[in-house]
């Protein structure tokens, strides 16, 4: 048997299907059909059975008892969380509860966890790791459009000119979409990469700028003043379809060109050669992750891609936009489903009296007017005004930076639920530990990077009494004395679709049909909605907006104890904390130890040949592994893959956040290499 | 020849299922994707109105994942092997390229001498092939002698006249026997059949692309340059893909899943993988992506194949084309070389 269902790995959302032979799934292959996917798959997806049928599964709930796990039945297990939450609440009120979603879990789960949050327990601290990665592109694209989402979709990759691409690895972390940019220039169109690594999509690029990390607006800066100053601005689409455009012009009369260029690294003539080239182009489509949004001036970076978009028209018509590639499977899906500490489903603001009046009569209880902790925040104050957390689905001691901090911190908790698929590095400090079913075997949606709702199936039955997200939390909730009475996941999905407006009409048996629906679905075409501010921007004035920016340079330059600026990243072949691929042995033999890319200029005069052993200190800690000495990373730069627990890259980042969105400051660390 | 219609097809696949034997064959899967798979229900296959599946049907005899043993130490301490199920096995429909694609793996294990689940599959299997009417964009057999329609390998081959009418052509002692006992099932092809299916094989291989470099870039494989390499291997983005797909590639990895206890499982591997050639000390021979494409075309398509084989192993299925997530595929290899 066959089951159409989804990529759980990357926000690319592939189409899967899973061959289930004697209850097992023992081979995957993708959709030849699936509009994104189209017969292929990176190495991840094609190695999805390994993890699900690993026999490290977690199969029963365990509860802490001193320094040892006991196997618990689930009565057990629930009624315990439950008396001590609603001790913990009773004690310190509902604001000493943290809870955190998940990016890997479906949309109904996360739903749920933030509806549990919210209604049962009475808190707005509800958050998830997009705080780590997109946080920025919702708020600054918000900023600018009126909506935090990809513009574009994926197939119109090859209908543009100029495909502009930063900050994105895409040919590893996003591979299929490589392939349509690929494509793309088969057919004529012109790929512009800037990125201070040399990746692959950069190796083969039309034009490739090589920046330091961290100074983004400085180039973005440079582009629009290039373009200001040469007219090659769309004169129509800012008069009719845009505000702000003189301040935009008056915050860059004296901005410097060459300043721009000693910042950023990037030679003039070649930062002019790039804001013409995209300028120039009848559709220029702009393509950003990681590299742009882990910053603390991340709103910022995003905000300024908007106005170069904003500037020469592209937005708003195929082939065009501004396209953040998320992350996680589902990190759209939990971001449009309120997993944030600030909004109700849909990204209404939960300080909105007449929002919460709504949400207040559909949940039948009163809603928390003051907006939540984050992940982060939570985390740091855990033991203190945080006393329990509640964690779904995710690893926050590998993945947040700071990880000592971090460990130290939740060792403080009163409580630490944790609910995944794998007993995690995050579990080991748990009170309790709850086994949850895999994407495999349940039902629920996905949505992917470009909005496209997608049906995720039950294909097996869950390990030993490991049960579904959804279920668990509901069970607990009724516990605490707020049912949730659900009999299966389309029943969740009905119930979004009637609570919040992007994704009005997609119901269970909308997506039987389709290979998916692009919110917002106009009730017309199958697929939803290709591309968004067609006609007008999600703003309220229906305009889109300009803002001035100024350069921010990174919390941690380098200086003379850590003269080296290091950058994080991924491998293709590892994916985030590694709880599923480093259970995967022909994707651990791939990427099977953690390096650092050091420059030769660097490297030579500490005496480091490529292979060797190196110890790599920041100011919060240090690691030891083995150095890529590699002309793809630019001198004084070094790059860290953050997957391995045995050289954790977090443990050098710093606490320093981005005063608007909260995402960390992931990509620009001072550090210190030696030889071992 | 014979000819037989759908209806009487589905008979006979009925009479197959009532006996117990295990029948594969290509199945919807809804929005016009399609897998080889096995069927419980006679009226569960569709053989015309689409190319060919996405898995080549050696997935059901080569596993993707499989495990071939358990162990434990937990109590007594545990090690067993698990044994590949024997069925009576009849795949029906299978597309030439697979076909020749089936019979370049039989002979690499038998040349390796191998014992594998693969061959103990293989064993006891009716193969009626379907000779295809209508090729992809993709599909390039005729220029590697492995279609449209199949010469060697079959019991059965089926050639598509009009929808659901098929004249039947026997290929072995095994398919003559299996056609005399279902005899009342079947008719004599006549002149007509036998024009018409002229006139439809002309029409076929009109349909296809023309790859005049195919040829011209298999006699060049020696000759081609570094340079043509590079470039392709700047574009490999190693998803492996296209080792998975393809009907001929036999190689596989074994690795132990779970440490105290756990399964031995056996499953694909691609040679577009670092890890796949690199040695001991992190020597690898194929250090760089020009290096291993190289080893996969060459694997494919080198004179020494024809020595060893008897053909080349790229039976021109197309399926490393559309999967590739970069643009290093055989097609613009192909191209290349014969520009060299
Ligand atoms: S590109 Fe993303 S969704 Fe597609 S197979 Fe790879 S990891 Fe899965
Ligand atoms: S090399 Fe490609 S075209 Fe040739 S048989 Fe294999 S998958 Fe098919
Ligand atoms: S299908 Fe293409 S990208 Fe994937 S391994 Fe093969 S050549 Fe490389």
């Amino acid at each position: 048997m066959d089951v159409l269902t989804v990529c759980p790995y990357c926000g690319v959302g592939c189409g899967i299907y899973l061959r289930v032979r004697g209850g097992r799934v023992d081979a995957v292959f993708p959709s030849l059909n699936h509009p994104v996917n189209r017969g292929s798959l990176c190495a991840k997806g094609w190695s999805v059975p390994f993890f699900l049928n690993h026999p490290h599964r977690a199969r029963h709930p365990l509860i802490r008892k001193g320094n040892r796990f006991v196997r618990a039945s689930w009565d057990e297990a629930l009624d315990f969380v439950a008396e001590k939450l609603s001790e913990i609440k009773e004690k310190y009120g509902p604001d000493a509860i943290g809870v955190l979603g998940s990016a890997k879990c479906t949309n109904e789960d996360n739903y749920l966890i933030q509806k549990f949050a919210r209604a049962t327990i009475g808190t707005n601290n509800v958050d998830h790791c997009a705080r780590l990665c997109h946080a920025s592109t919702v708020a600054g694209l918000i900023k600018a459009f009126g909506a935090g989402a990809m513009t574009n979709s994926i197939v119109e990759f090859p209908e543009a000119d100029v495909i502009l691409i930063t900050g994105s690895d895409t040919a590893n972390q996003h591979p299929v979409i490589a392939k349509w940019i690929v494509r793309a220039q088969k057919g004529g169109t012109k790929i512009m990469v800037v990125d201070p690594r040399r990746n692959p999509l950069a190796q083969i690029a039309d034009l490739y700028l090589q920046h330091r990390p961290g100074t983004d607006i400085a180039w973005i800066n440079a582009f629009l003043k290039i373009i200001i100053d040469e007219k090659l601005y769309d004169k129509n689409f800012i008069e009719e379809r845009t505000e702000n455009f003189e301040k935009l012009v008056d915050s860059l009369r004296d901005f410097s060109l060459d300043w721009a260029s000693k910042v950023t690294g990037i030679p003039l003539s070649l930062l002019r050669e790039g804001a013409r080239l995209y300028a120039k182009a009848d559709r220029a489509s702009i393509v950003y992750a990681m590299g742009i949004t882990q910053h603390v001036s991340g709103t910022y970076n995003v905000i300024s891609l908007a106005n170069l978009a904003l500037l020469t028209g592209n937005v708003g018509k195929r082939g065009t936009g501004v396209n953040p590639l998320r992350g996680q499977n589902n990190v759209q899906g939990a971001s449009d489903l309120a997993v944030l500490p600030d909004v109700l489903p849909c990204y209404q603001r939960v300080d909105d009296p007449s929002v919460r009046k709504r949400y207040s009569e559909l949940w039948g209880v009163e809603i928390p007017s003051n907006p939540g902790l984050t992940v982060t925040e939570m985390i740091h104050s855990a033991g203190e005004k945080i006393r329990a957390m509640y964690i779904m689905g995710e690893n926050p001691l590998l993945s947040d930076p700071d990880i000592n901090t971090v460990r130290r911190k939740m060792g403080e908790l009163d409580l630490l639920v944790v609910q995944d698929i794998f007993f995690s590095e995050t579990a080991e400090l748990a009170h309790v530990f709850l086994p949850a079913a895999s994407f495999a075997e349940k039902d629920g949606t996905f949505t992917n990077t470009e909005r496209r709702v997608q049906r995720v199936r039950k294909a097996i039955e869950p390990p030993g009494e490991a049960r579904a997200d959804w279920r668990i939390i509901a069970d607990l909730s009724a516990r605490l004395g707020y049912p949730m009475d659900y009999s299966h996941p389309c029943e969740i999905l009905d119930e979004i679709q009637r609570v919040c407006g992007i994704y009005s009409g997609i119901t269970c048996e909308l997506l039987e049909e389709t290979f998916g629906v692009r919110w917002p679905y106009d009730g017309k075409s199958k697929e939803g909605t290709s591309f968004l501010h067609g006609e007008k921007f999600k703003t309220k004035s229906g305009k889109g907006i300009f803002h001035a920016v100024d350069y921010l340079p990174p919390p941690e330059g380098p200086d003379d104890t850590y003269p080296l600026v290091m950058t994080t990243g991924r491998s293709g072949f590892q994916w985030h904390t590694g709880t599923m691929t480093r259970r995967t042995p022909n994707l651990e033999r791939e990427a099977p130890e953690a390096y650092v890319e050091i420059n030769p200029e660097d490297a030579f005069p500490l005496g480091i040949k490529d292979g060797d052993r190196v110890r790599v200190s920041s100011r919060r800690g240090e690691i030891e592994l083995k150095a890529r000495v590699t002309e793809g990373i630019m001198p004084g730069v070094v790059f860290i893959p953050f997957h391995y627990r045995e050289a954790a890259a977090n443990l050098l980042t710093g606490h320093f956040l981005d005063p608007i969105s909260k995402i960390p400051e992931l990509k620009v660390t001072a550090v210190r290499v030696e030889k071992c | 020849m014979l000819k037989i219609d759908i209806q009487n097809l589905r008979k006979i696949t009925n009479a197959f299922l009532e006996e117990g034997k295990a029948v594969y064959a290509p199945r919807p899967l809804g929005m016009g994707d399609f897998a080889f798979d096995r069927i419980e229900n006679h009226e569960d296959f569709q053989i015309e109105g689409f190319v060919n599946t996405l898995l080549p049907p050696k997935e059901i005899f080569f596993r993707q994942m499989e495990t071939i043993g358990r162990f434990g130490w937990k109590k007594k301490g545990l090690c067993e092997d698990v044994e590949p199920e024997i069925e009576d096995k009849v795949l029906l429909g299978i597309r030439p390229c697979d076909l020749e694609g089936l019979l370049l793996i039989d002979a690499f294990y038998d040349r390796v001498g191998a014992d594998m689940p693969y061959k103990r599959r293989r064993e006891k299997t009716f193969i009626i092939a379907y000779a295809c009417p209508e090729p992809a964009d993709t599909c390039f057999c005729v220029e590697t002698d492995s279609g449209p329609w199949a010469k060697r390998g079959f019991d059965w081959q089926l050639h598509w006249l009009d929808e659901g009418i098929y004249l039947l052509e026997v290929g072995s002692e095994k398919g003559k026997d299996m056609a005399d006992r279902f005899a009342d099932l079947m008719e004599k092809a006549g002149e007509d059949d036998f024009k018409l299916l002229e006139v439809k094989r002309k029409e076929t291989l009109g349909k296809f692309k023309n790859r005049p470099y195919v040829k011209k870039g298999i006699g060049n494989i020696t000759k081609v340059g570094g340079e043509v390499y590079r470039y392709l291997g700047e574009r490999c983005f190693r998803c492996g893909g296209c080792n998975y797909l393809c009907p001929t590639c036999t190689c596989y990895n074994v690795a132990d899943i779970g440490a105290r206890e756990g399964e031995r499982v056996l499953f694909w591997d691609s040679c577009q993988f670092e890890g796949y050639s690199r040695l001991a000390g992190n020597l690898n021979p194929r250090p760089d992506q020009g290096s291993r494409l190289k080893f996969r075309f060459e694997c494919k398509l080198a004179e020494w194949n024809v020595e060893t084989y008897g053909r080349i192993r790229c039976t021109g299925c197309g399926r490393c084309i559309y999967t590739c997530i970069g643009d290093a595929d055989i097609d613009l290899f192909l191209k290349k070389a014969s520009e060299t």
